[in-house]
This record gives structure tokens, C-alpha cells and sequence, in this order.
């Protein structure tokens, strides 16, 4: 009787051991090159955004292509900070143009989008920035990656801002883009 | 015991083992992961301050002007908080939260630097709108007098305004000083005086720290500090110099310009120049309107610098040749063309002022070198005498009066002391004119350089640090010491250093520093900023840059890129020899033509135009970091001597034209010998003139060819008849002087009817004799007056 329960036991654990222990492993490196992944599709996005002064649906199109190419979804927030040409500060040395000394004030992801897509013709899915402006990109996934359905059959985790593959990326804006 | 039992205890004793070390492990890996997480935040962050200090000094016209620098450093900081932050995940308007973790931002410019940092800066009273309340506004109340320093207290209820409007806050004028003496009985030579904050909330005039715990009575009546983080004035590159009869302040930069300014002998010297090899310039020839004069390092004391500047820019008349090392020539007349007919000869010459201004950086240069070969040939490193260069010094004053931090523990000021550069007993002289070459990072006077500027900026960082260190809020920041190759990219061109320190970061506390240099920007000219650029002929005649795309508007016809027009360089064939900055490529101004400036044109040209990457190819990869030395190794080779001409013509001019917010604008040292009324003319009349001699024994300086000026100093005019009666009417006199045999040539004619104060000036280059006596000699007999006071100039 002993024997056959700890026989139980022994194939239960090598089960785990065996199967599940491996399986965790190997799906968190998975989880480790989407991450990589995704960092690369961001940084190149938010570069590419910032040397050229403009935000196209192709370059948004080829960012959610790639990062999705990892098997899991993702939100992807989009958030320019476009310089206006108030000053914040007072100072007698101010100026409206002196990039740093303004006030900014933000455009989200479902803006931008709509403003892509609302326009016609020449502008037609591109959204402009200036010299000065500061993008940044977020993206988390907000599927369960296998990693995470694994541990959660150990441990559960809850709540909204549990992601496993987070990438960000932010720069100042070097060039005014043209809508061409 | 079976197998199975052995196993099911070998996994029940290992399972807890292997899971807490593989926690433990991911928790290490985690570390490391943020921490090049935040590395690579800071970096961004560093980066972006930079392109924004970049930017704006391109679209800024008087962006090398101290005061408009440092609002652009001020933005460049708030991009810096702002991309950090954002780069952290919290909103820009919590600067504040990201600030306590950056003990110092170093921003090095050309020179000198900026430090932003936390410092205690004292508060002033002020009421609810701001306005600063002094002693004798009402509402102030003088308490006690504590060791000659009054005690006040203020409150905003006893404040009385002019009016009840709420739109109007004047205050009601204060108490007259009678009524002020009469009433608050304070300390009676305080009236007026701005307020300051002391720890218990009172207020007093001065600053004053009186020691003792933190709740003791004297503590408390201290002044009251509070942690700001604020912009650091400018603190140059400069070093004190102090031996024997030398006592001199010296402005170094990133390149070899400097300006010095102080006493040798008694004279008091500014000067400021390029500081160059004394074998780079051979020899500077005039030749055309009447002059003929040929200057080298052994006559270059006949001369003034200014006497070449008019020279110079005068091209149609006057011919100023340079020659360098190497055989090299270059003229005010280089690149002239003819404007109406480019292709041959004409009578309107345009002439290109680029070639003249750099004439005028090699003459500067040369008698700058000059002077200061001769002045301060013999000044040693040891002979540093700022508190920062000597470790001695160091150690009695700043570093041991704070070892301990607030939490008790030692700071390691041992450690910082190891970071300094020790100039004692370092005999080495920077300023002397063998093997030394300013413009190579191996040269004596480039190594000096370096480590004065090294020390400056470590020293001024540690006691940021310290400040910081004393109320941090988290773990003892230690100041890192920087490698080589860092130093290298801190002190290569404008750069800013950031430190972020004391966030969480998984087991440890985050501690690390970015560094960013700027590659691009209005304010140094560095050699990997000179382009040459190939041009070809197009079949109209005019000249193009070849390799630029679809950029007519460099078409040289409008002088938008310089250009030298030597047809000797299309031998070379590929390369001609036209040379300009980066920076006016990028950030092109393009004169159109309208004659308006557009500048959101941006081209770039070829990248193997750039001076260093011209010769990797096919020549080794020795031309890569310093391309003077390859240039110079390699000057047989055919083609080399024009390259390294366009180079010297493009760097010299690029220099000459730039702005130093430390230059003098008088380069000379002066003396001034007060002679009081001890020195009158003479009481003769009768017949032929007057003269009175002036006896100028104190001079430090005796050689006439030193000196390149005299202004006299004369008073009491007046002209007298045979009977001693004075004349009156308008009158003048021309009054001559002379050195011995040496006669100016110009006299100064004055009206000799008024007695007032006034001065002669007398200016001549004089080549040999000296100035022991000054004779001022008056064509009319009877013509009186004293001289005060005489101001030498020197050379």
C-alpha cells in the first residue's frame, strides 16, 4: 500500500519535475526574446518617429506586425508631448523658442489615430511633430503569455497591470515633419 | 530503502533548496536587468538634453553669450528631467520626485563649466505676494542682539497695506530711521536691510552659523538653509599662477586658445590668443602700399599685433603672407576672383575673407605664442597656487572639515584626495617653446591642460557631492572616479555628465553616471567638424560641390560654402581643397536669391569628406584619431601639403571667427607712473622751445620695443609773457615726445588756454633703444604745464 502511494508520489513529482519545470523554463525565455523583440520594434519606431518628425500609419502598421509576431497581443499607447509656444517659466531670459523652457501639453495614442485617419490626400495617414516635441511609446501585452498561465496554476496573479512584456521608449523630436 | 523512497526524498530535500537559490538567482538577474534598464534611461535622458542644448544653440544667434548659454543649459536641464521622468513612467510634473535622486549634472563647454546640483541657499523674508520685507517695514519686531547680530520677527498681520483694495498690495511705507531708531531700539546700523530666516523662524540681516546641537538656543537663532537645486555659476578652466615676480590668472579652454591675465614686473598684462608651436610660424611678410617688413620669431618684438589688422583686411593694397611649417603659404589674397568674369582676368577682384581671417589667426597666434614664450617660459605646474591643486591644502581645509555623513559615517575623503592631480613638485613647464606643440594631446602644455581642468571639475563635483551626501536621504553618494577614455570624452568637445543615484534598484541602490558629447554645436570648432568637399565644373562655368545632392544653393557663385580657388589643387583630381564647418552643412543658412536667408534645408555631405575619415582609406588606419599628425607624418605624399593647407586655412579661420566669451578685447600690459606736480616745465623764456624731461626710472620695462604706447597725463597749461604775466586768448601748442634720440612721429596739438586735466596719447613701434627718460617738447617758449602721470603700454 505504502509503496504504491509513494509510487504515486514519485511519479507525481517526476510529472513536474519532468514536464511542468521545463515547460516553465522554456516558456519564460520565450517571454525574454518577445521582450527583446518588442524593445527593438519600439526603440526603432520611436527613432525613426523622432529623426523624421512624423508618425505614419505604414511605420504603426510595421510596429504592431512585428510585435504581434510574438505570438501574444499588445496595447500599444502613443503619447506626444507637443511643445507649445507658451512659456512656463518666468524669466527675463525666456523665450518662447528655446526648446526646454515651454510648457507641454499631450496627445494620446486614440488622438493621433484619429487624426491618421481622418486625414485626406497628401496627409493621409501621417501625423506631423515639430522640432522640440518629445514622443514616447508604451507597450505591454494583454494576453496571458504561457509563462504566465503556467504560474498561474501555482499562484495567482491578479489585477489589471499584470503584463509580462513591457517596452518603452521615448526621445525629443530633432526634425519638423512634413506631411509628404 | 527502495527507489522510490530515495527518491521522493532526495526531491523533497532538494525542491526547497533549488527554489529558493533560483529565487534568489532571478532576484540577481533582475538587478542587473534594471539596472542597465535605468542606465539605458539615464543615457536617453543624457542624450536628449544634449540634442536639445544642440538645437538650440543652433537656432540661437548669441548663443555663445554667457547669459543666453546659460538659459539654454537651463532648458536643456528640464529636457533632461522631463525625458527621465518619462522614461521612468512618472508624468513630467513630478520633477520634484526624480530630482532627489541627481546629485549633479555637469555641463562642459568650451570655456569653463556649469554644475547643477542641490546647494543651501538661504531664505528672505518675504510677505503673502512675494515682496521682500526689510527692517524697518512695519510688522517687523526687534527681538534680542546676539553676538552683534539682531534677532527679528515678522508677521504677516502686522503688515499694513496703502490701501483695502485686494487689487492694490503696496505696503504703506515703512518707519523713517528716527522713528525706527526710536521704536524698535535694534541694532542701529541695521535699517533697510533684506531679512533672512533662521532655523527657529526669526529673521536677521546676516548670514551667520553658530554651532552647537541641533536644539540648542544658537542653533536655532542660525541662519536657516534650505536644499535647492539650482544652476551653478560658470566656473572657467582657470589656474593661478604665483612665483617670484609672476603672479598670473590663466583661462584655459578645450582647444589651445587661453587668456591670461595678471602681473609680471609690475605690469599688469591681458591678453588672449591661440597658443601654437613655436616653429609653426616661420615667417609673416608684407609686401604692397609702400610697406616691406618680413617678421620672425626673432624681430617679432618690433612689431604690435594690431599692426597687421588693417593690413589684412586690406588685401587690395597690402600683401600679408604667412608661412608655415612645411612650406605652406597662406595670404589675405588666397581664393580672390574675379566677379565679373570668374574664368579670367578682370579689374573688379572680390577677395575671399576667409583666407584673410585666417592670416589673422596665424599673425594673433604667432605673436601671442611669442609673448608668452618670452614671459612665462620659465613658470612650472608646481608653481599652481589655487586650494584645489594642492593636495596640502586640500587636506587642512575642505575635505577633513566634513568626514562624517548625518547617518555617522565616514566619508571617504581619503579617496577623493587620490583623485586630484598632485601638481607639487611637478617641474615640468607647459609654456615652454621646445617640443612643445599646444595643438597635440601629447604636448606638455595639452597634458597640463588637462589635468588643471581634470582637478577643477573633480574638486567642484566632490563638494557638490559632499553637500548632497551630507542630508541625503538614502545611502552615501560616492563621486566615481572617471577613466581616461571618459575624461577624453568629457574634455573632446561640450559635454554633459549626469549622475543618478540612491533609487531602489532590486538587492542594491542604484549608483551611475552618463556621459554625452556633443558633436555638433555653435560653440567650439573641433578638427572632426572641417569637411573637404570635392567640387567639379559644370559646363556654365560655375562651380559646384560635387557629392552634395540636389544642393545648387552651395553653389559658391553666393559664397554659402568657402572656397578656396587654387588651381594648383585640381591636380589632386578628386579632392579640392574647400573647407567649411559641419555645422553650417546641417544647419544650413542658404542665402536665396532674394537675398533672404531659408534655414530648414538640411543637407549632409559625404561622410568620407570629414578630414579624419579621408585618410583610412588606403593609407593604414593611423589618420583616424589626430589628423594634424597624420597630415603632417605624411606631407611627402603627393597631394598632402594642399590638403593640410585647406586644413589649416579651414580650422584657423573657423577660429578666428569664433566667439570666446573670455577673450580681452585689448591684448597688452600697462603701467602707470604717477609723477605727481614734481614734473614742470621749466621757467625759461626767451628764445627757442621748451622742453621738459621726465624721468622714468620705476619702469619695469626699459626696451623701446616693448613698448607699444604712451599716454602723458597733463595739467595746468598755461602760457606766459618774458615778465611772467600770463596770456590769455586762444591759443594752441603742439607738444612732441621723444625717447632719448627716438622721436614720435605724430605731436598732439592742444589748445593751451585751458588749464584743465587732460591726456596725450603717443604710439609708434620703436625697434631698439630704451625709455629711461621721456622728453615732451612745446614749439612755443613760453608754454607751461605739469605732468602727472605716465601709462606705458606694453607689447
Amino acid at each position: 500500500m505504502s509503496d504504491s502511494l509513494i509510487t504515486i508520489v514519485a511519479i507525481f513529482l517526476a510529472a513536474i519535475l519532468m514536464f511542468i519545470f521545463p515547460l516553465m523554463s522554456i516558456a519564460e525565455r520565450s517571454d525574454d526574446i518577445s521582450q527583446l523583440t518588442v524593445q527593438s520594434a519600439v526603440t526603432d519606431f520611436v527613432d525613426t518617429a523622432k529623426s523624421t518628425g512624423r508618425i505614419t500609419l505604414d511605420e504603426y502598421d510595421k510596429l504592431v506586425n512585428k510585435i504581434e509576431a510574438t505570438g501574444n497581443t499588445y496595447d500599444v499607447e502613443i503619447e506626444v508631448k507637443v511643445l507649445d509656444e507658451n512659456v512656463g517659466k518666468k524669466s527675463a531670459w525666456t523665450q518662447g523658442q528655446v526648446i526646454g523652457e515651454n510648457n507641454y501639453y499631450s496627445v494620446y495614442t486614440s488622438q493621433i489615430m484619429n487624426y491618421m485617419a481622418s486625414m485626406e490626400g497628401e496627409g493621409d495617414g501621417v501625423y506631423t511633430m515639430k522640432e522640440g516635441d518629445i514622443i514616447s511609446v508604451s507597450v505591454k501585452n494583454n494576453n496571458k503569455t504561457l509563462s504566465q498561465t503556467i504560474r498561474g496554476i501555482f499562484y495567482s496573479i491578479s489585477g489589471n497591470g499584470t503584463y509580462q512584456i513591457a517596452a518603452q521608449s521615448s526621445g525629443l523630436v530633432t526634425s519638423n515633419g512634413t506631411s509628404r | 530503502m527502495r527507489l522510490q523512497h530515495i527518491s521522493v526524498m532526495f526531491v523533497m530535500i532538494f525542491i526547497p533548496i533549488i527554489l529558493v537559490t533560483s529565487y534568489f538567482i532571478s532576484l540577481q538577474v533582475n538587478t542587473v536587468k534594471l539596472e542597465s534598464e535605468y542606465t539605458e534611461k539615464l543615457l536617453d535622458a543624457t542624450y536628449d538634453a544634449m540634442t536639445a542644448f544642440e538645437l538650440n544653440t543652433a537656432n540661437e544667434d548669441l548663443s555663445t553669450v554667457s547669459d543666453s548659454l546659460r538659459s539654454i543649459i537651463d532648458a536643456s536641464n528640464n529636457i533632461f528631467l522631463n525625458t527621465l521622468c518619462t522614461n521612468l513612467g512618472v508624468s513630467n510634473a513630478s520633477k520634484s520626485y526624480i530630482q532627489p535622486y541627481i546629485p549633479a549634472i555637469l555641463y562642459t563647454l568650451y570655456d569653463g563649466y556649469y554644475i547643477y546640483s542641490p546647494t543651501n541657499i538661504p531664505e528672505i523674508c518675504v510677505d503673502t505676494y512675494g515682496r521682500t520685507i526689510r527692517t524697518n517695514d512695519l510688522g517687523v519686531k526687534y527681538l534680542e542682539t546676539v553676538s552683534g547680530v539682531g534677532i527679528y520677527e515678522f508677521s504677516k498681520d502686522n503688515l499694513e497695506y496703502a490701501s483695502d483694495n485686494p487689487e492694490d498690495y503696496s505696503l504703506k511705507p515703512g518707519l523713517s530711521e528716527d522713528e525706527y531708531g526710536g521704536k524698535l531700539k535694534g541694532p542701529q546700523e541695521e535699517y533697510g536691510q533684506v531679512l533672512y530666516k533662521n532655523n527657529n523662524g526669526s529673521f536677521s540681516t546676516t548670514l551667520h552659523s553658530w554651532g552647537g546641537a541641533k536644539t540648542s538656543a544658537t542653533y536655532q537663532k542660525s541662519t536657516y538653509y534650505k536644499r535647492d537645486y539650482i544652476l551653478k555659476s560658470y566656473i572657467p578652466y582657470s589656474a593661478t599662477y604665483s612665483v617670484g615676480n609672476k603672479n598670473l590668472t590663466i583661462n584655459f579652454t578645450l582647444d589651445n586658445f587661453m587668456t591670461i591675465e595678471g602681473k609680471i614686473d609690475n605690469v599688469y598684462y591681458t591678453k588672449s590668443g591661440y597658443f601654437i608651436d613655436s616653429g609653426l610660424v616661420q615667417q609673416i611678410k608684407v609686401s604692397g602700399g609702400g610697406v616691406s617688413e618680413t617678421i620672425t620669431s626673432s624681430n617679432w618684438m618690433n612689431v604690435s599685433e594690431e599692426h597687421f589688422d588693417e593690413m589684412i583686411y586690406a588685401p587690395e593694397t597690402y600683401n600679408v603672407t604667412v608661412t608655415l611649417t612645411g612650406g605652406i603659404t597662406i595670404s589675405n589674397r588666397d581664393g580672390a576672383v574675379d566677379i565679373n568674369n570668374p574664368s579670367g582676368p578682370g579689374t573688379v577682384t572680390q577677395y575671399w575673407d576667409d583666407a584673410q581671417s585666417a592670416v589673422q589667426y596665424y599673425v594673433d597666434s604667432f605673436m601671442f605664442s611669442q609673448w608668452i614664450y618670452a614671459n612665462l617660459g620659465t613658470i612650472k605646474a608646481e608653481d599652481l597656487k589655487n586650494a584645489q591643486y594642492s593636495v596640502t591644502d586640500i587636506q587642512k581645509t575642505v575635505l577633513d572639515s566634513i568626514t562624517k555623513d548625518t547617518a555617522g559615517n565616514d566619508i571617504q575623503t581619503n579617496l577623493y584626495r587620490d583623485m586630484l592631480y598632485n601638481f607639487e613638485g611637478d617641474k615640468t613647464c607647459p609654456f615652454s617653446s621646445t617640443n612643445n606643440n599646444p595643438e597635440s594631446e601629447e604636448s606638455i602644455f595639452y597634458k597640463h591642460k588637462r589635468n588643471v581642468i581634470k582637478n577643477s571639475i573633480t574638486y567642484n563635483l566632490i563638494l557638490s557631492m559632499l553637500v548632497y551626501t551630507e542630508e541625503s536621504r538614502t545611502v552615501e553618494f560616492n563621486m566615481p572616479s572617471f577613466k581616461e577614455t571618459e575624461w577624453n570624452q568629457i574634455l573632446n568637445n561640450v559635454s554633459i555628465t549626469a549622475f543618478m543615484e540612491g533609487m531602489r534598484c532590486g538587492l542594491k541602490y542604484y549608483n551611475n553616471y552618463a556621459i554625452v558629447t556633443s558633436t555638433n554645436n555653435e560653440i567650439t570648432v573641433t578638427e572632426n567638424e572641417i569637411y573637404y568637399v570635392p567640387r567639379v565644373r559644370t559646363e556654365s562655368g560655375k562651380k559646384y560641390l560635387n557629392n552634395i545632392d540636389d544642393n545648387e544653393a552651395l553653389d559658391t557663385d553666393y559664397k554659402i560654402a568657402h572656397r578656396i580657388d587654387c588651381d594648383d589643387l585640381d591636380l589632386i583630381g578628386t579632392y579640392g581643397a574647400i573647407s567649411f564647418k559641419a555645422k553650417e552643412v546641417k544647419y544650413d543658412k542658404i542665402l536665396d536669391n532674394s537675398g533672404k536667408f531659408i534655414y530648414d534645408h538640411k543637407v549632409y555631405t559625404d561622410y568620407d569628406c570629414i578630414v579624419d575619415s579621408n585618410y583610412t582609406v588606403g593609407s593604414g588606419t593611423d589618420g583616424n584619431t589626430d589628423v594634424l599628425g597624420y597630415l603632417t607624418a605624411h606631407v611627402s605624399e603627393p597631394g598632402i601639403t594642399e590638403k593640410l593647407q585647406a586644413y589649416r586655412i579651414a580650422i584657423a579661420k573657423e577660429r578666428n571667427n569664433l566667439y570666446k566669451t573670455t577673450a580681452f578685447v585689448d591684448d597688452y600690459g600697462w603701467q602707470v607712473i604717477f609723477l605727481g606736480d614734481s614734473v614742470s616745465s621749466g621757467t625759461k623764456k626767451g628764445a627757442g622751445t621748451t622742453s621738459v624731461d621726465v624721468n622714468l626710472s620705476s619702469l619695469s620695462i626699459k626696451e623701446l620695443k616693448h613698448i607699444k604706447k604712451i599716454e602723458v597725463t597733463i595739467e595746468g597749461m598755461k602760457i606766459e609773457d618774458a615778465s611772467g604775466k600770463q596770456i590769455y586768448g586762444v591759443y594752441t601748442d603742439a607738444i612732441k615726445a621723444s625717447f632719448g634720440t627716438k622721436v614720435y612721429d605724430k605731436e598732439q596739438t592742444i589748445s593751451t588756454t585751458s588749464s584743465s586735466r587732460r591726456t596725450l596719447e603717443f604710439e609708434q613701434d620703436f625697434s631698439d633703444g630704451n625709455a629711461a627718460t621721456l622728453t615732451l617738447k612745446t614749439t612755443n617758449q613760453n608754454t607751461q604745464f605739469t605732468v602727472e602721470a605716465v601709462k606705458v603700454y606694453y607689447k
